[in-house]
């Protein structure tokens, strides 16, 4: 109930502002007059974007739950592009992309392909497991009907896909929000790749020194997010509730300010008329054993070709490299360590704060009612859209450095304080009355029941953060302003410089393979070993 | 005669550990049966009526549905399970239609047969509510419309009662017995799994009992006992001492 009313007073407050700015004349209206068509070019890419994502993660992840050999391949490559920070191929992504189209159509076709790369992966994952973990007697169930081909596909595969597949695309559209503002500012950096856009819009006025202009736009880039939390993810939320497996508990009644029945009906019809085509599909493709064995044989030529082409670009371009190391390219490991000392900085200030405040408010009621629906909304800003304000604030402070570590900070408390939260609300009461009832108080209780309690909680918490930050770092590092170039001495200056200041693709390349092997090397030796010890021996059972 | 197990073994293999789960079992299942299989847990009873439906394969051995290999498809063998196995998508009557769609193609006949058997397990008024909605005991009733609505001849049972609450299994029995005894209704045959031994009693004209794991006939009881039985009669404990005695 809350939290709809008070996203409907932060759209109304935000509205009211930017009216209000717009009355006292502190910006013109034929800046204004781009923000409409703006704001619908970043809906478009997302949209798009999405219903790739939604393709593909549908067929990838049937495949993989499907095909015992498709899924020796497919799961660790999955967890390979899960857990690199994708931002880093963006220049990649634009330079191979203009290779292939010329001039802006490239470009789009570059951000939409990265953002389809920041929502596809978790989808896939998400329709893998839901596939995996059918209770085995439905299926029973349906084997003993005789359910098959595409009666199967539409009573049992598809609706056992609904709530994971509905709960990451709310995870997937925000972390598209954060690519699509980023793609939009990272192009802005030079004249020729431009992409309109709310992003680009931000970015503009802010180095043309319209400072309230660019809060209109953060405005109505925060009002779409809540619009779209509103209208389309928590009716749909609630809507997906039926497609769970939980008969134990009574239906929870969707928290929502109005009726959403009719949205609720029309999110049933949508996929009624969705399944209805992925059968058709189906059907066409499997009725023929021609036509199955010609599409069968057709994917698999296609993927091996995109496989094969891929490689062989790589294999290419690494040994012209190795041939013909750039100069640059010795800076890149001291880059590295550069980023990553800014990185642990914002981590141990995101530390520092967010432990106590998890515990605080996942202790006081008082404090979760009025501070969680704020935080949620705050955190659903992509931390990236907020790269103007950084600007800003550089200019005043003159520290570029500070700025850098304050935008990184942005985008990686929110995962590390709402996964602590959640840990310190998953403590068991009981354990909490075992240490009471021993006087287990102060020190020895947040040495030994709190700290142990919340560390899973802090392991995930943690290893979302890190890839947050590495991908805000992509633009914290590099501004440019009226003409002048600032920057911090890092890996996503090399990139952002390699790719834009002097196109060259051998250091773009280089950049993103040496910071993808450093990431998925911290992953291995730092963050696995923890999560399996958290795992094994932090676990509360169930 | 309906059904004919014969010499069903299953093995499984699990980290390089073969395990035996069912040793050469051998029966047959009459028009009119009414069997409970009962037996330690872990003896393979679940895996065994798996295997009679069809759902698994037998390691060696074959199960014969009126002189025909089985497939997990006949919908002359229907299936009920232990945790009702509903689809929560679907309404009561869209879960019992879902049944009958590989069989029957006209939308009013799917719509009719359904409506008849949710008035026989008596739930009329109930056709459009979702599964979560419903007590455990009118899951179950659901389950057992949807596994009638086929019309099967043989009924197969997986401790269709054991997450029920004693007062509503004991009413479900009741029922389920009179649409078994009734020569209109379906099923002809029922064979049901269970572990609890007073139920098996109570219900079953054969009570096959199997050893613990390798999964072995131990005995193939007829019961005779006059129907309705009373759980209060001596010679009801008579038996329930009997199957006790040969399971430890």
């Amino acid at each position: 109930m809350k939290k709809g009313y008070f996203i409907l007073a932060i759209i109304f407050f935000l509205i009211s502002v930017s009216l209000a700015f717009y009355f006292f004349d502190f910006i013109d209206f034929p800046d204004l007059e781009l923000l409409p068509g703006y704001a619908a070019m970043s809906l478009m890419r997302m949209s798009l974007a999405y219903f790739f994502a939604l393709c593909f993660s549908l067929s990838c992840g049937y495949i993989t739950a499907t095909n015992k050999r498709a899924r020796m391949f497919m799961l660790p490559s999955l967890d390979i592009l899960q857990s690199v920070p994708i931002l880093g191929f963006f220049p990649a992504a634009v330079l191979f992309f203009i290779g292939l189209i010329h001039g802006r159509p490239g470009v789009e076709v570059a951000a939409v392909f990265l953002i389809f790369t920041s929502m596809a992966w978790n989808m896939a994952f998400g329709v893998y497991e839901s596939l995996t973990n059918i209770p085995k007697e439905l299926v029973d169930a349906a084997d003993s009907f005789g359910l098959r081909g595409w009666e199967r596909l539409e009573h049992l595969t598809l609706p056992a896909c609904v709530p994971k597949l509905v709960y990451n695309s709310i995870v997937s559209w925000s972390a598209g929000w954060f690519f699509l503002v980023a793609s939009e500012i990272i192009s802005a950096g030079s004249e020729s790749y431009r992409l309109p856009g709310l992003g680009s819009f931000l970015i503009e006025s802010t180095y043309s020194g319209k400072i309230a202009l660019m809060l209109v736009g953060l405005s109505v880039l925060v009002i779409i997010i809540l619009l779209l939390e509103l209208f389309i993810w928590r009716p749909m939320q609630s809507w997906a509730d039926r497609y769970n497996y939980d008969y134990s508990g009574e239906s929870k009644p969707g928290e929502f300010i109005f009726d959403a029945r009719v949205i609720k009906h029309s999110f049933r019809f949508i996929f009624k008329v969705f399944s209805k085509i992925t059968v058709s599909v189906y059907i066409i493709f499997h009725r023929h054993k021609l036509i199955k064995n010609i599409s069968k044989y057709l994917s698999y030529l296609i993927l091996l070709s995109a496989l094969g082409y891929v490689l062989y670009v790589l294999i290419i371009s690494i040994i012209k490299l190795l041939l013909n190391l750039p100069d640059e390219a010795y800076s890149i490991p001291l880059a590295i360590v550069y980023s990553f000392i800014r990185l642990s900085a914002a981590y141990l200030i995101c530390l520092l704060w967010t432990i106590p405040a998890a515990v605080f408010i996942a202790r006081n009621k008082k404090a979760s009612n009025i501070l969680m629906p704020v935080m949620e909304v705050a955190a659903s800003i992509p931390a990236i859209a907020l790269f103007p304000v950084l600007v800003v604030v550089f200019l005043k402070i003159g520290s570029l450095e500070l700025a850098g570590i304050i935008l990184i900070l942005l985008g990686m408390q929110w995962y590390l304080l709402f996964n602590l939260i959640s840990g310190v609300k998953s403590i068991p009461k009981d354990m909490d009355n075992v240490a009471a009832s021993f006087g287990i108080k102060g020190r020895l209780y947040w040495k030994k029941v709190l700290l142990p309690a919340m560390f899973p909680s802090f392991v995930t918490g943690s290893i979302t953060a890190w890839g947050g930050g590495w991908n805000t770092l992509i633009v914290a590092e590099y501004i440019v302003f009226k003409g002048q170039e600032y920057h911090l001495f890092g890996i996503g200056y090399l990139l952002d410089w390699a790719t834009f200041s002097s196109p060259d693709s051998n250091m773009v390349i280089l950049s993103v393979l040496s910071m993808a092997v450093t990431i998925i090397f911290l992953n291995r030796v730092i963050w696995q070993p923890l999560y399996r010890k958290a795992l094994t021996r932090y676990k509360f059972e169930a | 005669m309906l059904v004919e197990i014969k010499n069903v073994s299953k093995a499984y293999e699990t980290n390089g550990n073969r395990i035996q789960a069912l040793e050469n079992i051998n029966f047959s299942v009459e028009d009119n049966d009414f069997i409970c299989i009962v037996g330690p847990s872990g003896c393979g009873k679940s895996t065994l009526l798996r295997i009679i439906v069809g759902l698994e394969k037998p390691t060696s051995g074959e199960v014969l549905f009126k002189g025909e290999v089985i497939a997990p498809d006949n919908p002359k063998v229907s299936m009920v399970f232990q945790n009702f196995a509903l689809f929560p998508w679907l309404t009561v009557k869209e879960n019992i239609e879902l049944a009958l769609a590989p069989m029957i193609a006209g939308e009013k006949e799917k719509d009719k047969i359904a409506c008849k058997y949710v008035r026989a397990v008596g739930l009329d008024g109930f056709e459009r509510v979702y599964p979560r909605e419903l007590s455990g005991g009118m899951k179950q009733r659901v389950g057992f419309a949807r596994a009638l609505a086929v019309e099967p001849v043989l009924l197969c049972m997986d401790e269709p009662f054991s997450s029920l609450d004693a007062l509503t299994s004991q009413n479900l029995k009741d029922e389920l017995l009179m649409l078994w005894a009734d020569k209109n209704m379906p099923p002809d045959a029922v064979i049901m799994v269970t572990h609890n031994v007073e139920e098996a009693v109570y219900m079953a004209n054969r009570i096959i009992i199997l050893s613990p794991r390798p999964g072995k006939i131990v005995a193939d009881l007829k019961i005779e006992l006059d129907r309705p039985r009373n759980r209060k009669d001596p010679e009801f404990y008579r038996w329930v001492d009997k199957v006790y005695s040969l399971i430890v």
